[in-house]
């Protein structure tokens, strides 16, 4: 027997016995079959430790879990009326929902909580969905406890000046009891499982997740290559995937660590739209459940635009390796802007522009840097917001971020470069520790004379008309391999890595007709686009940011397309 | 059990691994000047040459091993283990270098692209296959792109020898020669090189 089975057997023994020992003495939801004390203390830990914003998101799952429609999440701006979360339960009641974090004194409830809690149940609620004659219930939650006193307060309240809509109160307990039921949904069928998600959970909030272990975790939850599960089943393990991402991502929220978030939640959306591609769920098993994930994406990227507005990328210097490594956050930072803008812009929030003024551009200057090809996609995100918003300005410089990069390509990994830059499969931390010789093993693969990103750049300048610039590098270009990777199945390509599908590799045409070229750089095959892609184009941006090994050609011309789309 | 050093072997591991993968670089130098991929996704690789035929590339596998009884391994030294694992670069490396001329060989016959006569290594037949090749230059004239020349260490020999024993008339006149054909191969690449544009 191998070491590793040995060890899970172990362990495995040792769960049981501690399941044994502290069945009914740790939690009421111990006593169901199958409940687990690591996992219960574990979400027990995270609900301590997150703020209301730490546990919007699965509430709304849950309440989702639970027949709601979630209407609205808060954006936290002071015109919210007390309102963080509407929806309508089964019947149809309208509900709102005032989140807290930490416990409510009295003194708190006096001086916060009760002004708000009276706009909650005074205001009406104010949304296309809800008719505003109806009453509403309301709800204040919160992942502490009331004072004695403020739970009197709030009894009185309700059999007197709120008889007539009296204020429903969720504490701790039962928040916890409705997590770890819900989470229980997930039995770790290794111990490898547990592991993954301890390991994930305490890992250190201030770095980027690591794709690999998270997507080998979460496909474990979503249970994704399994057949024979029921679209219930299928719904259940979405629920499940998107509460364990909320205390995995917990981490991060404490630190503000935007980016990381919008890393994982991308992960865990790409993996979501696998699961659905896959086994063909029609909208009412995960549509909800993805509007919630995609809120809090959003969410997120205004954190980081206010963090970039009030100088962050000023600010982020922490250590004297700053000098060095504080470009590559400055990259991730402004990577992951352009790449909310663009959704924005896409899925039609007037808001886009808001960063396209001189004032915002120059806090943005020079925090693109090149240190692999998976980094040139942000150049071509920079181009696409500059060429859509008014602040095109000079039409040489409009072009450059496309010009930076290709050149780029020419230099590192053309005829005459010996090792060429890393490969989309090759990551920031990968090239830094390169850069620096923290490498475990050496990387001797080899990238000069090929480039994955080669000719999604020339077909977009194409689409632009430049053909006299692409004349001027075309010599260059032939002798560069133009390389992509292709999934045999569409729900394949929201795979971490893939194990079915084929390289390809080929040269330019030393002669190339310009017309062929501008013709072909306008057609886009939609059978290689996944549906859900399709359908939600805006998600595009994210998608090939975090997966940057998935950049083709087809690709980017979708996303210009539908950027132009937009009037 | 008895206590074990579980994440040091683990370390030696790796880096036994990493040796084994420079050993076998280090003896396959014609390989080696190809460059590396690795195929990081998929089951199929395709590729297109630049006269644009597309090729299906097969994988083959190379391995090698050996192996230990448990009263070999339990007096091996690290150095013993070196020594296997530099075995096993030198099997492996031969197979994946002779696999490399197997087929160079396989295409040479199939596209008849062999000196006439395929006459024993002289200057004359060198220059007669300089010729028959493609030259490339980095940019000018005074920069080309030389091919290697891969022979068996005591043809290599005899070729030192047979330059040793040429007389200055014989050098000048090989030399000549040489330039000659390598600026007619200039004048091949600038035509090339012409034709690497955008057209209409």
């Amino acid at each position: 027997m191998s070491l590793e089975k040995t060890k899970e057997n172990w362990l495995i023994k040792l769960i049981k016995l501690f399941r044994d020992y502290t069945a009914n003495q740790v939690f009421n939801s111990s006593e169901k079959e199958g409940a687990n004390p690591f996992l219960e203390r574990t979400i027990e830990n995270w609900l301590m430790s997150v703020n209301e914003l730490g546990y919007q998101m699965p509430f709304s799952q849950l309440l989702l879990n639970e027949g709601y429609s979630v209407l609205h999440q808060s954006k936290h701006t002071a015109f919210e009326q007390g309102k963080d979360i509407i929806a309508l339960d089964k019947k149809g009641i309208p509900c709102a929902f005032q989140l807290k974090g930490g416990n409510i004194t009295n003194a708190r409830w006096r001086a916060e909580v009760k002004v708000e809690v009276e706009e909650l149940i005074d205001y009406k609620i104010v949304h296309p969905s809800v008719d505003k004659d109806k009453k509403h219930r309301s709800y204040l939650v919160t992942n502490g406890e009331l004072d004695e006193t403020v739970r009197l307060a709030i009894d009185n309240l309700n059999s007197g000046k709120w008889k007539d809509a009296p204020l429903i109160v969720i504490t701790r307990g039962e928040l916890l009891n409705k997590f770890v039921k819900l989470s229980s949904n997930f039995i770790p069928r290794k111990v490898s499982d547990y592991k993954s998600f301890l390991d994930l959970y305490f890992s250190d909030g201030r770095e980027l997740i690591d794709e690999k272990q998270y997507t080998n975790f979460i496909k474990s939850v979503l249970r994704l290559n399994e057949q024979n599960l029921s679209k219930e089943e299928r719904r259940r393990n979405i629920t499940t995937a998107i509460l364990f991402t909320s205390y995995i991502i917990s981490k991060f929220k404490k630190k503000d660590n935007h980016i990381a978030i919008i890393q994982t939640l991308t992960l865990l959306c790409a993996y979501i739209f696998a699961l659905v591609e896959k086994h063909n769920l029609n909208n009412k098993y995960w549509l909800n459940s993805f509007k919630i994930l995609w809120k809090e994406i959003m969410l997120t990227g205004q954190f980081l635009q206010e963090e970039i507005n009030q100088g962050g990328l000023i600010k982020l210097v922490t250590s004297i390796w700053d000098g060095e490594l504080g470009s590559y956050r400055k990259h991730l930072a402004s990577s992951y802007l352009f790449a909310y803008k663009i959704a924005q812009l896409i899925e039609g929030d007037t808001n886009w522009k808001d960063i396209a003024t001189n004032e915002f551009f120059l806090k943005l200057k020079e925090t693109l840097r090149i240190w692999g090809e998976a980094s040139l996609f942000s150049f071509i995100l920079v181009f696409l917001y500059v060429n859509k918003s008014s602040a095109k300005g000079d039409l040489a410089e409009l072009f450059k971020p496309l010009y930076t990069p290709i050149e780029a390509i020419i230099k590192f990994n053309g005829r005459k470069s010996e090792v060429g830059m890393l490969s989309p499969y090759y990551n920031i931390t990968t090239a830094i520790k390169r850069k620096f010789g923290l490498l475990e093993e050496p990387i001797d693969e080899n990238f000069a004379r090929r480039s994955f990103m080669i000719k999604p750049l020339i077909d977009i300048l194409a689409r632009y008309g430049k053909r006299k610039e692409l004349e001027g590098y075309w010599r260059e270009i032939t002798y560069i391999e133009q390389e992509d990777f292709t999934p045999d199945e569409l729900w394949r390509h929201f795979l971490w890595r893939c194990d079915i599908g084929e390289n390809k590799s080929r040269f330019p045409k030393q002669s190339e007709s310009w017309k062929e070229l501008a013709k072909d750089a306008k057609k886009i095959d939609l059978n290689l686009i996944p549906k859900s892609i399709q359908k939600h184009s805006y998600f595009l941006p994210f998608f090939l940011l975090v997966y940057p090994h998935r950049i083709n050609t087809n690709y980017i011309k979708f996303l210009d397309e539908a950027i132009q789309k937009v009037s | 059990m008895i206590v074990d050093f579980t994440s040091i072997k683990e370390k030696f591991h790796q880096g036994i691994n990493i040796f084994l993968r420079e050993e076998v670089k280090r003896r396959t130098p014609f390989l080696s000047m190809v460059g590396t991929r690795y195929i990081h996704e998929g089951n199929r690789t395709s590729c297109e040459t630049v006269d644009h035929e597309e090729k299906n590339l097969d994988y083959k596998k190379v391995e090698s091993g050996f192996s230990l009884t448990r009263e070999e391994m339990s007096e091996m030294t690290f150095k013993e283990i070196v020594e296997k694992v530099q075995e096993s670069a030198k099997d492996m490396a031969g197979q994946m270098e002779g696999g490399v001329f197997q087929t160079l060989n396989e295409m040479i016959n199939k596209t008849g692209n062999i000196i006439p006569g395929n006459p024993p290594f002289s200057p004359e037949a060198f220059l007669k296959g300089l010729e028959m090749i493609r030259i490339d230059f980095d940019d000018t004239r005074e920069k080309p792109n030389l091919p290697s020349l891969v022979m068996h260490p005591k043809l290599a020999q005899k070729a030192k020898e047979q330059e040793a024993r040429m007389t200055n008339k014989e050098k000048r006149q090989f030399d000549k020669k040489q330039k000659e054909i390598l600026d007619k191969k200039y004048k091949q690449y600038v035509a090339r090189e012409n034709k690497r544009k955008l057209v209409d």
